[in-house]
């Protein structure tokens, strides 16, 4: 009887040795985290300012012919479509914002995309700007134009709108709010390119199929697509044709492009990404074509 | 011999006591985030099509550090709609529990989104699926919260 009992005792103390190497292991609580979609600190980085005005020449310098500072080609024409450039690398993005609806939501989830902050928003239109606090922000919910102004600056602002807004009668109202917006985004971020993207068509048949409202058609579609161009001249901000790179032959976003009608594959998400990554503007010829459109 | 009774029996019991806590409850059940997600999409539970979003994205679209992500699989809808599976393997328990709550915020966030954009996706944000499992945290939003319910039971 004393012998099992004596057994017990040992494998028991084993045991209680064992244990506190056992709890050991218990790792220390990890700090907090905040869920939270805020925004970088800010991307300060000095401005480059266009050298638009010649250098002073020595006295002594022979060649009396001027040198424009830019040439014509370096100076961006706000009427038309950015051209294609060399392909930028991801880190272009580091100090760019994007503002959109729920298909920028998912550029910023499917595309690949690093380094860009985001003020999306499901459902978000061109009304909402002063209105919704969609962005949140230390602590804080803030509306995309109060985001603007207490937020980062940035370099590079992307901006797609204009599904959620399809419902709206006419384009008057759209084109009228759109102006004010971009008129406040250049007032809160002076250094910024702000790239304008236009509307990309929908695909019909899968919108029927999906029972998308009626008006999410490329009627209406096409009715905003020339409000853009508009806008980027007023405004003097540069024009983005992703309307052209996204939709097919026929001018409508495939069906294999889309499950719904209006949202994207995550290939087309990825293709999205690689237009604007190719289709980019200098700060100085941007800045350039400012100047000599004031 | 009375008195080396009365000392051990306390331990032993502690013993007992500390291993069946040990062996049994849901602290060491976890899932695995591959095959989760996997019985999960082989399932009747979605009717939505989802695709996959890497950890880094997915890290910053649920407020978790990502250095604490050791494993994942996570599908969002191609609809922007609520269907939603994460599955997260975390560094340890407290990084689980953090996740978890990043989850039940990613929820709380989503019905807000919804209720104006896609209100019949509501219901299934209401019936969404949160746990933390030991070192893992998980988010399934289903359109048959209770198809993906018995998924999950089975894998346990």
């Amino acid at each position: 009887m004393t012998l099992p009992l004596l057994i017990a005792a040992a494998v028991v103390c084993v045991c209680l040795l064992l244990i506190p190497s056992a709890g050991k292991n218990t790792p220390p609580a990890a700090a907090g985290v905040t869920p939270s979609v805020q925004p970088k600190t800010s991307p300060s980085s000095p401005v480059t300012e266009p050298s638009a005005a010649p250098s002073e020449s020595p006295a002594a310098e022979p060649t009396p012919t001027p040198t424009p500072a830019a040439s014509p080609a370096a100076v961006f024409d706000f009427t038309q479509p950015v051209p294609e450039s060399e392909p930028v690398e991801m880190d272009y993005f580091s100090d760019a914002l994007f503002i959109g609806d729920s298909r920028t939501d998912g550029l910023q989830i499917y595309s690949g995309i690093k380094g860009a902050d985001f003020y999306c928003y499901k459902g978000l239109n061109i009304f909402d700007m002063s209105k919704r606090q969609v962005v949140e922000m230390n602590g804080g919910k803030y509306t995309v134009v109060e985001a603007l102004k207490k937020g980062p600056q940035y370099k590079k602002i992307y901006i797609s709108l204009g599904v959620n807004e399809l419902g709206y009668p006419g384009t008057d109202s759209f084109h009228k709010a759109f102006k004010s917006f971009l008129e406040e985004v250049k007032a809160a971020q002076p250094d910024a390119i702000i790239y304008l993207q236009n509307l990309v068509p929908v695909n019909p048949e899968i919108c029927a199929k999906k029972k998308q409202p009626s008006y999410v058609n490329n009627d209406r579609v096409a009715d905003f697509n020339a409000v853009f161009p508009q806008l980027a001249e007023e405004c003097q901000v540069a024009l983005v044709d992703v309307k052209t790179a996204l939709s097919d032959e026929n001018g409508i976003l495939p069906a294999e492009a889309t499950v719904d009608g209006v949202h994207y594959t995550k290939e087309w998400y990825k293709k999205w990404l690689e237009y604007l990554m190719c289709h980019t503007v200098t700060p100085e010829a941007y800045q350039a074509a400012q100047a000599a459109g004031q | 011999m009375k008195k080396l009774l009365t000392r051990l029996v306390p331990g032993m019991l502690a013993l007992c006591l500390c291993l069946s806590a040990c062996g049994g409850g849901g602290s060491a059940k976890s899932y695995d985030p591959a095959a989760t997600a996997k019985a999960l999409l082989e399932s009747d539970a979605f009717t939505d099509t989802l695709d996959t979003l890497d950890k880094d994205t997915a890290a910053a679209m649920y407020g978790i550090d990502a250095a604490t992500i050791t494993d994942c699989a996570v599908y969002a809808s191609l609809s922007m709609g609520a269907e939603e599976i994460a599955v997260l393997t975390l560094t340890d328990e407290a990084a689980a529990k953090t996740a978890k709550e990043a989850l039940d915020k990613r929820v709380s966030d989503q019905i807000t989104a919804l209720e104006s954009y896609m209100p019949g996706e509501v219901d299934k944000l209401n019936h969404a699926i949160v746990e933390q499992a030991g070192n893992t945290a998980l988010l399934v939003v289903a359109a048959d919260a209770d198809a993906a319910r018995s998924v999950l039971d089975g894998l346990n």
